[in-house]
C-alpha cells in the first residue's frame, strides 16, 4: 500500500524486513482543508508521510503573516522530530484535502533503533543534507554526459606520410607538428609509426635513419569509428595495451585518439580554457576562450565539485578575461589605473555571464586625456565578448563611475548624505567593488572611506540594510503554487537577503572581503556571527546558487523553459533537494529577523 | 423478508451462545470495511481465497488494524480466477481452515456494520461458509458502497448519472486505488471511499 513511497528517500534506507514491518503497520487518514493534523506542543502519536495533498508547518508563535515555516508535498514526511522530541515545536495544518499514511511513533522508534542509517536521516543538520545531496549527484544524470561522448569529439588530425619516407622523416615531423605518431598508407592498408616504435628501431633494433617507415611500421591498427563512444575506445587501449587508437571512417584514416587526451576530456577542462585566455593574443582570441566558460562550469558541476570552488575558478577566470582585455585595449601608458568589478562578479559569485558592472579608479594625478574614448571601447569589447550591458549604466563608459580615488571618496560622502535615495543603492553596489586589473591601492583607499564613512552611522547603515527585508521569503508558496510557469523567484526571495545581509553586516565591520563565504568567515572571526550558522548560512548560498546555476545552465542547453530567470518550480525538485530548500529558506528567515534587531528594521 | 425471518430466528437461537455479541444492536461510530477475493463470481458455486477486514474510525483507516486471512486453496482455484487475484495454489499452501478463518473474522468485525463494494455478494460467500459451521448468518448490518455513493452523487451533481464502477468511484471520490484485486488493498480503497463519503460536500 505504501509502496510507491517505500522506495523514495529516506524510507530506501531500510532493510526489507522493516520495510514489511512498516507495510503492516501504518494507518491511513484524510485530513481536510483546515484540519490541525499535529498542533505545536503537543506529543505526536504518530509519524505522518504525505500521500496526496499538501500540509503547512505553522510557527503558532511567529507575528501574522510570518508564521509559515515549511509546506510538505506528496512523499514528504513530516512528525518525524516531534516524535523524537517527544512534543512538536510547530502546528501542522492541512493545506488541501490531504491523504496521509501514519506510521505509530512506536513503530517509528523500533525502526530507528534498528536502522542506524534511517534514525541518522531524522537528526541530520543541513550541512550533512547538503554534502549528502552532492554525493547523490555524482552519479546523476549531467555525469552521463560525459559518458556519451563519441569519439570525435576528442579525435586529432592525423598525420599521414608518403610510403616512401624515412625513419629520419618521420622524426623530423613528430617534432614539428608536435605530435607523438605518425600513419603511413602502406599497400592500400593503414600502419602506424609512434615514438617507442621509432626508438626500438633506431637503438635496439640497429636501422639506420634513412631505412624505410615501411620497415618498421606496425600493420596491426587498433580501429575505433568516429559515433563510438569515447569510453569504448578508452576500454579498447586499455585491453590492447596501447596508448593510441586509429579512427577510421569507411576504410580511410580520419584520426587518432590518444589516450592522453581521453583521459585529459575526462578529467576536468579548466585548465585548457586557463591556458586559452592567457595564449589569448588578440580579442577574438580571447572571445573564443571565453566563450568556453560556460560548458567548463556544465563539466565541473557534472564532476560533482563544489559549488563554492566552481564559483572561486570560475571568478578568477573571468577576472583574467577582464584583465586581458582591458591590457588589449587600453593604452599602455594609462595601466596603473584600477580597473573594478561590483556586483555579483565583485564577489566573484556569478557563474554563467552577468551584466558588466564595473568602473574605473584613477590615480589622483592620472591626466588621461582620450579617457571617454577608450572607456566606449573597452565597454564595446566586453559586450561583443557577450558579457550584456548594465541596465542601471554602471559601467566604465559611464562618467559617474570613473573618475580619481579624491573625486570617489567626495561620492561616498555625497551618496552617504542621501541615505534615502539612489545613494544606498550606489553605497551598495560600490561594497562589492573588487579589483581586477591596475592597481588595487586606490581601491583600498576608496575602500577605506567607505568604512570611515559609514561603519559608524546607525541611521545609514538601518538604510543601508533595510532592503533585505524587501522581498518575502518564498516560504509559503510551497506545494500549493498552482501553475507550474510560476515558480518561486530564488534569486529575490532566498539569494538577495543572504548577500545583502551578509554585506551590510561586513560593511558594518569594516570587511573588506567581498566575497560572501569569505565574509562570512570574517565575520565569525570578528565575534559578530557564531560559526555554526555562518556555516549554515553558507550552505545554504551554495544550495541557492546551484539551485540557480541548474536551471541557467538548462537554459545554455537550449531548452524551452517558459520559467522567467531565476524561478524554480518547487515541484519539480526532488524530495531531498524540497527537503533540503526548506531548510536552507527557514535559514533565511532566522537570519532576516536577526538582521532586522541588529539594523532596528522592525518600524 | 425472509432474510430478516432468518435474522429473528438466529438471534432467537444464538443469542445466549458464544456468539451472542454479534447479535447486540451496535454503538459508536466504527465500521469494517470488508473485502473477500473468490474464484468466481457466482455467490452459491464461487469460492472463498481470502477475506479481509479493515476497521474505519475516527476518520482514519486503520490498516495497521487489518485482518488478512488466505484460505487453503479450493479445489475450483483455476487459471481465469487467478489471472484476477494473482494467489496460486502455491501461495495457499500456509492458509487456514475455514474454520479458523471465520473465527478470526466474527472475532475482528464483532458486531458493527461492514462496508464494501457490492458487500452483499461478499456477505453472501461468507454466509455460505458460516451457516454451515456456525449455524447462523453473519448479523451485521451492512452499508453498500455503490448505494451511498448514488445518494451522496444526486445530492452533489444531481445532473450526472453516478458511474457504478469501483475504479470510477475511487477516481470521482478522489482515492488512490491501492493494489486492486487484493482482499487487502480493495478493503482500504473501500475504507477511504466510505470516508470520502462521509463529507457534506465533494471538493473537486
Amino acid at each position: 500500500m505504501i509502496e510507491q513511497e517505500l522506495h523514495q528517500h529516506p524510507f530506501s534506507l531500510l532493510d526489507e524486513t522493516a520495510r514489511s514491518r512498516l507495510r503492516d503497520g501504518v494507518d491511513l487518514a484524510y485530513f481536510e482543508a483546515g484540519d490541525i493534523i499535529l498542533d505545536a506542543s503537543s506529543a505526536s502519536e504518530y509519524v505522518y508521510v504525505v500521500h496526496k495533498g499538501s500540509v503547512a508547518e505553522l510557527d503558532v508563535q511567529a507575528p501574522d503573516g510570518r508564521e509559515q515555516v515549511g509546506v510538505y508535498a506528496a512523499g514528504d514526511v513530516f512528525g518525524a522530530i516531534s516524535v523524537l522530541n517527544g512534543k512538536s515545536r510547530y502546528r501542522f495544518r492541512a493545506e488541501q484535502q490531504s491523504l496521509c499514511y501514519l506510521i505509530p511513533a512506536a513503530l517509528f522508534l523500533t525502526l530507528c533503533e534498528d536502522n542506524a542509517d534511517f534514525g541518522r536521516h531524522f537528526q541530520q543538520r543541513l550541512v550533512e543534507k547538503g554534502q549528502r545531496l552532492a554525493e547523490r549527484r555524482e552519479g546523476g544524470v549531467t555525469m552521463a554526459g560525459f559518458m556519451l561522448a563519441r569519439v570525435d569529439a576528442c579525435m586529432r588530425e592525423p598525420l599521414i606520410m608518403a610510403t616512401t619516407a624515412t625513419l629520419h622523416d618521420a622524426v623530423v615531423a613528430l617534432k614539428q607538428h608536435g605530435v607523438d605518431s605518425v600513419l603511413i598508407e602502406h599497400q592500400a592498408q593503414y600502419a602506424i609509426i609512434t615514438k617507442t616504435d621509432l626508438l626500438t628501431a633506431l637503438v635496439l633494433q640497429h636501422h639506420d635513419a634513412s631505412t624505410a617507415l615501411s620497415v618498421v611500421a606496425e600493420t596491426r591498427l587498433i580501429t575505433v569509428s568516429p559515433s563510438d563512444y569515447l569510453f569504448s575506445a578508452l576500454t579498447r587501449m586499455t585491453r590492447h595495451k596501447v596508448a593510441r587508437v586509429v579512427v577510421m571512417e569507411e576504410r580511410k584514416a580520419v584520426g587518432v585518439v590518444e589516450l592522453t587526451d581521453v583521459l585529459s576530456f575526462f578529467s576536468s577542462r579548466s585548465y585548457v580554457v586557463g591556458l586559452e585566455i592567457e595564449k589569448a593574443d588578440s580579442l577574438d582570441a580571447l572571445q573564443l576562450a571565453s566563450a568556453r566558460l560556460p560548458e567548463l562550469v556544465d563539466a565541473l558541476m557534472a564532476q560533482g565539485v563544489k559549488m563554492r570552488f566552481a564559483m572561486e575558478l570560475l571568478a578568477a577566470l573571468n577576472g583574467r578575461v577582464m584583465g586581458k582585455a582591458w591590457e588589449m585595449v587600453m593604452p599602455a601608458d594609462q595601466l596603473q589605473g584600477c580597473l573594478i568589478v561590483m556586483g555579483s562578479e565583485g564577489r566573484g559569485e556569478q557563474i554563467l555571464k552577468t551584466d558588466q558592472d564595473n568602473g574605473l579608479i584613477l590615480g589622483d594625478h592620472q591626466a588621461w586625456p582620450g579617457l571617454p574614448r577608450d572607456a566606449e571601447r573597452f565597454t564595446q569589447a566586453l559586450l561583443s565578448m557577450g558579457y550584456p550591458p548594465c541596465p542601471g549604466k554602471v559601467m566604465v563608459n559611464n562618467p559617474d563611475w570613473q573618475g580619481p580615488v579624491q573625486q570617489w571618496q567626495e561620492r561616498v560622502y555625497h551618496w552617504a548624505g542621501e541615505a534615502a535615495g539612489k545613494g544606498v543603492l550606489n553605497l551598495t553596489i560600490l561594497a562589492d567593488a573588487h579589483c581586477v586589473a591596475g592597481d588595487r591601492r586606490l581601491l583600498e583607499a576608496v575602500r577605506e572611506t567607505l568604512f570611515d564613512r559609514c561603519s559608524g552611522d546607525d541611521l545609514l547603515m538601518a538604510h543601508f540594510a533595510r532592503p533585505v527585508l524587501q522581498f518575502a521569503t518564498p516560504l509559503n508558496l510551497f506545494g500549493s503554487l498552482k501553475k507550474p510557469q510560476h515558480g518561486i523567484d530564488i534569486k529575490k526571495g532566498a539569494l538577495f537577503p543572504l548577500v545583502h545581509g551578509v554585506r551590510a553586516m561586513a560593511l558594518q565591520h569594516r570587511i573588506a572581503e567581498t566575497s560572501t563565504l569569505r565574509r562570512l568567515k570574517k565575520l565569525v572571526a570578528a565575534g559578530a556571527m557564531e560559526a555554526s550558522f555562518a556555516e549554515d548560512l553558507g550552505e545554504a548560498m551554495e544550495l541557492f546558487s546551484e539551485l540557480r546555476l541548474n536551471q541557467q545552465l538548462a537554459q545554455w542547453h537550449g531548452q524551452q523553459t517558459e520559467l522567467q530567470d531565476n524561478h524554480i518550480v518547487v515541484q519539480s525538485l526532488s524530495s531531498l533537494e524540497r527537503d533540503l530548500l526548506r531548510d536552507a529558506l527557514h535559514l533565511v528567515g532566522d537570519f532576516k529577523q536577526r538582521l532586522s534587531r541588529r539594523f532596528h528594521l522592525e518600524y | 423478508m425472509i432474510r430478516q425471518l432468518r435474522r429473528y430466528a438466529d438471534r432467537y437461537r444464538h443469542g445466549a451462545g458464544p456468539y451472542g455479541h454479534l447479535f447486540m444492536p451496535c454503538e459508536g461510530d466504527e465500521v469494517i470495511a470488508l473485502d473477500c477475493e473468490t474464484t468466481g463470481l457466482d455467490s452459491r458455486e464461487a469460492e472463498l481465497v481470502s477475506v479481509a477486514a479493515v476497521p474505519v474510525r475516527q476518520g482514519r483507516v486503520a490498516s495497521s488494524e487489518c485482518l488478512d486471512v488466505k484460505l487453503q486453496a479450493p479445489r475450483s482455484l483455476d487459471g481465469d480466477s487467478i489471472r484476477i487475484h494473482r494467489l496460486r495454489p502455491v501461495d495457499l499452501e500456509e492458509g487456514c481452515q475455514v474454520q479458523d478463518a471465520l473465527e478470526q473474522l466474527l472475532e475482528k468485525i464483532g458486531n458493527r456494520p461492514l462496508v464494501g463494494w457490492c458487500i452483499d455478494f461478499d456477505v453472501a460467500m461468507i454466509n455460505r461458509y458460516l451457516r454451515p459451521l456456525m449455524g447462523f448468518d453473519l448479523p451485521n448490518p451492512v452499508i453498500e458502497l455503490s448505494a451511498l455513493y448514488q445518494k451522496k452523487q444526486r445530492h452533489w451533481q444531481p445532473d450526472i448519472t453516478p458511474d457504478l464502477r469501483f475504479e470510477a468511484m475511487a477516481k470521482a471520490l478522489q482515492v488512490p486505488v491501492m493494489e486492486r484485486h487484493t482482499a487487502r488493498g480493495d478493503a482500504v480503497t473501500a475504507g477511504l471511499m466510505y470516508l470520502q463519503l462521509q463529507k457534506s460536500t465533494l471538493d473537486s
